[in-house]
């Protein structure tokens, strides 16, 4: 008689082969032949790179390796974890809707069920193992050893990060409190910690720059310290089996350890899993007898809160202009998420601010506001999107509605755009602000890099968009393209940066040369500005046609 | 069997259902209905053991649900199908993967050829090896009727089973419900279709606000109404007529 774990093996390898069939029927297509010959680029290149230059790079010390990997994990883990507490509605274990009504509607124990979802993050496991190798490989003497331990720890630390959702999702109201002050002090430790590193191993009044190349330094020190190690015990013996040098018993050991300890992670979650379904029904049952819970109609909640909701729309109409009423609807549904998240997203922002401010700290005069005005670039292109994921991408299971609408395609466009792109310029404008306070850079730094900075916004948001219109991806989503989705955007960031900063000097060299000094300023100055709005409103153009091109009955990717 | 009494369950501050007590004996067809947000796919859920009930006693196919136990809880599940509305379906398996995998699931001997069987009275044998996403709304419905039956359960839940069908469609559902019941299945079908469900069901189970508003034989709920020519009409006198009280 086969056993349920044989069942949702084949089940798992039935997916698995169905999806990868899929994955080459979707690569060959012709909507999508751009972005696959861009990801096989990649690859690649990323291979060739491993290989070719990796490999003849100085190697890294073992030992800060081994801590390194088992630190990092932890660090991962505490920032997940604090992700976790802050979230309003943990989602049961992840199961997506036809895994819960087949499997845990099927004669299953809730235990097996467990097992099979910590099996579905394998292959995710397995792909950033394949990256992670190629780049760490030339420090080590066994990379068979090294995939082994690295991948046994990635699956760990998904498992770990499932527990502690678990383990969240039955916490009463008050314990929630309880561990949302915990664990924001465990980061807030973690950060002083970091800062307090970059500190000790950067010379006094070094340049910024310095600092920026000593963060990683400061990020591994923080991960090798002795809290952190203690709490990194888990995935010490993967970090020993990844790190091997010389073949030996001890080696057979770290891997029946490592290995070992996924069962064991396992069983917890199974064992933490019952205990939240206990907790959570305890509670309902205390508030049932208690009698505290909404007896009314729902018509009277409904009527409260829809009338603030007819005076922000009202608002939002007043202040737009005319010819853009057509997206008041779009821009009122947002303010209305950007109400519900306010706290989520004033955080998300008060962080990169402090850190833009930091090149403040260092004493020197000349370069501060350079670095400063670097800092806010580099957030609003890698920090503000994922921030503010208010626009299209979060409405893939809804384009279908928001294509019925009767609006033109830019109007879409700028109601889906426009208040995340207020919020980003926002937080530019209050950094420069307080930094224009301390330094004083002078009207044309404030003025130029203020419409600049703005202009990289809208555009930022646009090409995200853009993105997203012609290569579709749900929000959660794993896989290989969704890995190579993540590098070559950061890659085509990194060259755009480049590029503009590369198009900026040869600007005021040409500016300089043609004009004399007190016209010069002036002319660059809104030469820039005007030249980076023509490319942002370009974007925007771009992302619109994209929205007019978006096909649902083709480009919608599968679950 | 299937018996329910004083079932409540609490959504946060919202309760969803409150004090719904009925029973069904093997062979009956019980139509649960009511208004948008009566509590019938939360009644539903609780019998079928997908959430806990708050409050209450359940008995469902034999197995005691009040206790909350994983042995009674896994022994519920052998023997009772839940079809919710709008089934959600492996986007990554066919449509015969789907029912391989429940036959080996549920352990039913011969599942291949019942599938086989099953497809063809739902008329949808020619789809066999397609993806489940290249499936329309009815056809998804079908194929969720068809897991549901290749075990033969004792009880089975079906939320909405006739949105999204084609005319045949409904009428193989409505003949293979009587069948079923007709060799000893318990069955309750929550539908909005009264018109379609009044010859198969013998008991109404009417919920309004989370509260069961009546329940009993079909025949007994016509005789309360005389003037009503059709079960539809007896339904709207009676959530009228409770309404007004």
């Amino acid at each position: 008689m086969s056993s349920p774990h044989q069942h949702l093996t084949w089940l798992t390898l039935q997916r698995a082969v169905f999806r990868l069939r899929r994955a080459a029927n979707r690569m060959r297509s012709p909507r999508r032949i751009v972005a696959s010959a861009i990801a096989l680029i990649f690859i690649c290149a990323y291979i060739l790179n491993g290989f070719f230059i990796l490999a003849s790079r100085s190697t890294a010390d073992v030992e800060s390796l081994r801590l390194w990997l088992s630190g990092g994990m932890v660090l991962y883990l505490i920032y997940h974890a604090v992700r976790c507490v802050w979230t309003d509605k943990q989602v049961d274990m992840e199961y997506t809707a036809a895994e819960s009504l087949w499997l845990c509607g099927a004669p299953l124990k809730r235990s097996t069920v467990a097992t099979y979802k910590v099996n579905t993050v394998l292959f995710s496991a397995l792909l950033k193992t394949f990256f992670l190798v190629i780049a760490l490989a030339p420090d080590v003497r066994h990379a068979g050893l090294l995939a082994t331990g690295v991948f046994v720890a990635l699956v760990l630390l998904e498992t770990v990060r499932m527990i502690w959702q678990r383990l969240i999702s039955g916490l009463s109201h008050r314990y929630l409190v309880g561990a949302r002050v915990a664990m924001s002090a465990i980061a807030a430790a973690v950060v002083i910690q970091f800062f307090a590193q970059l500190a000790s191993i950067t010379p006094p009044n070094s340049q910024p720059g310095i600092y920026v190349l000593n963060s990683f330094r400061a990020i591994g020190r923080v991960a090798s310290c002795d809290g952190i190690q203690w709490l990194a015990l888990p995935w010490r013996p993967a970090a020993l089996l990844a790190t091997t040098a010389e073949i030996t018993t001890h080696t057979a050991v770290q891997f029946l350890a490592s290995v070992a300890l996924l069962p064991c992670a396992i069983l917890a979650l199974v064992r933490i899993d019952a205990w939240a379904a206990t907790a959570i029904l305890a509670r309902e049952r205390m508030r049932l007898q208690s009698g505290d819970y909404f007896r009314g109609s729902n018509a009277e909640r409904y009527d409260e809160g829809h009338s603030q909701d007819d005076t922000l729309a009202d608002r939002i109409e007043s202040l737009m202009p005319v010819r853009l009423r057509d997206s008041v609807a779009l821009v009122w549904r947002q303010a209305l998420s950007i109400r519900r998240y306010s706290g989520t997203i004033l955080f998300s922002f008060f962080v990169p601010t402090v850190l833009c401010l930091s090149p403040l700290l260092t004493g020197r005069v000349g370069n501060q506001w350079a670095f400063i005005v670097a800092g806010i670039s580099l957030c609003t292109m890698l920090l503000a999107p994922p921030a503010l994921r208010l626009d299209f991408r979060r409405d893939l299971k809804r384009m279908l509605l928001l294509r019925a609408l009767p609006l033109r395609p830019i109007h879409a466009v700028l109601g889906q755009l426009t208040l995340p792109v207020l919020i980003t310029i926002g937080f530019q404008w209050t950094t420069l602000g307080i930094a224009a306070m301390v330094i004083g850079p002078g009207w044309s730094q404030i003025v130029g890099w203020g419409g600049m900075l703005s202009a990289l916004a809208v555009f930022t948001f646009a090409t995200e968009n853009a993105l997203f219109l012609a290569y579709p991806h749900h929000e959660n989503a794993q896989g290989l393209g969704m890995v190579v989705r993540a590098n070559v955007m950061f890659l085509g960031k990194a060259t755009l940066i480049a590029a503009a900063v590369g198009a900026l000097l040869v600007w005021v060299t040409v500016c300089r040369s043609i004009f004399s000094d007190p016209i010069s300023v002036p002319v660059y100055v809104f030469g820039a500005v005007a030249g980076t709005w023509i490319l942002a409103t370009s974007a925007l153009m771009v992302t619109a046609w994209c929205w007019r091109r978006f096909d649902i009955s083709a480009d919608l990717p599968p679950e | 069997m299937l018996s329910c009494d004083g079932l409540r369950k609490l959504y946060e501050d919202h309760l969803a259902v409150d004090g719904v007590s009925f029973s069904l004996d093997p062979g009956n067809i019980g139509g649960l209905v009511g208004p948008n947000g009566a509590g019938k796919t939360t009644t539903m859920r609780c019998l079928a053991g997908l959430i806990p009930a708050t409050d209450g006693t359940l008995q469902v196919a034999g197995c005691d649900l009040s206790d909350g136990g994983s042995n009674s809880l896994m022994e519920l599940k052998r023997r009772l199908a839940y079809v919710p509305d709008d089934p959600p379906l492996f986007d990554d398996l066919t449509v015969g993967q789907h029912l391989e995998f429940i036959g080996r699931i549920y352990g039913v001997d011969d599942h291949r050829r019942k599938s086989t069987e099953l497809l063809d009275y739902f008329q949808l044998r020619d789809k066999i090896n397609a993806g489940a996403t290249t499936l329309s709304r009815g056809m998804r419905q079908k194929l969720a009727i068809c897991c549901a039956y290749l075990y033969d359960p004792a009880v089975l839940l079906l939320d909405e089973p006739m949105t999204g069908l084609d005319p045949p469609g409904i009428r193989r559902l409505l003949e293979s419900i009587k069948n079923r019941a007709a060799a000893g299945a318990t069955v309750i079908i929550s539908s909005h279709l009264l018109a379609m469900i009044q010859d198969v069901c013998s008991h109404l189970i009417v919920m309004q606000h989370g509260k069961l508003k009546y329940f009993g034989d079909v025949n007994h709920l016509r005789t309360q109404f005389p003037n009503s020519k059709s079960l539809e009409e007896a339904y709207f006198e009676a959530t009228n007529t409770l309404a007004a009280v």
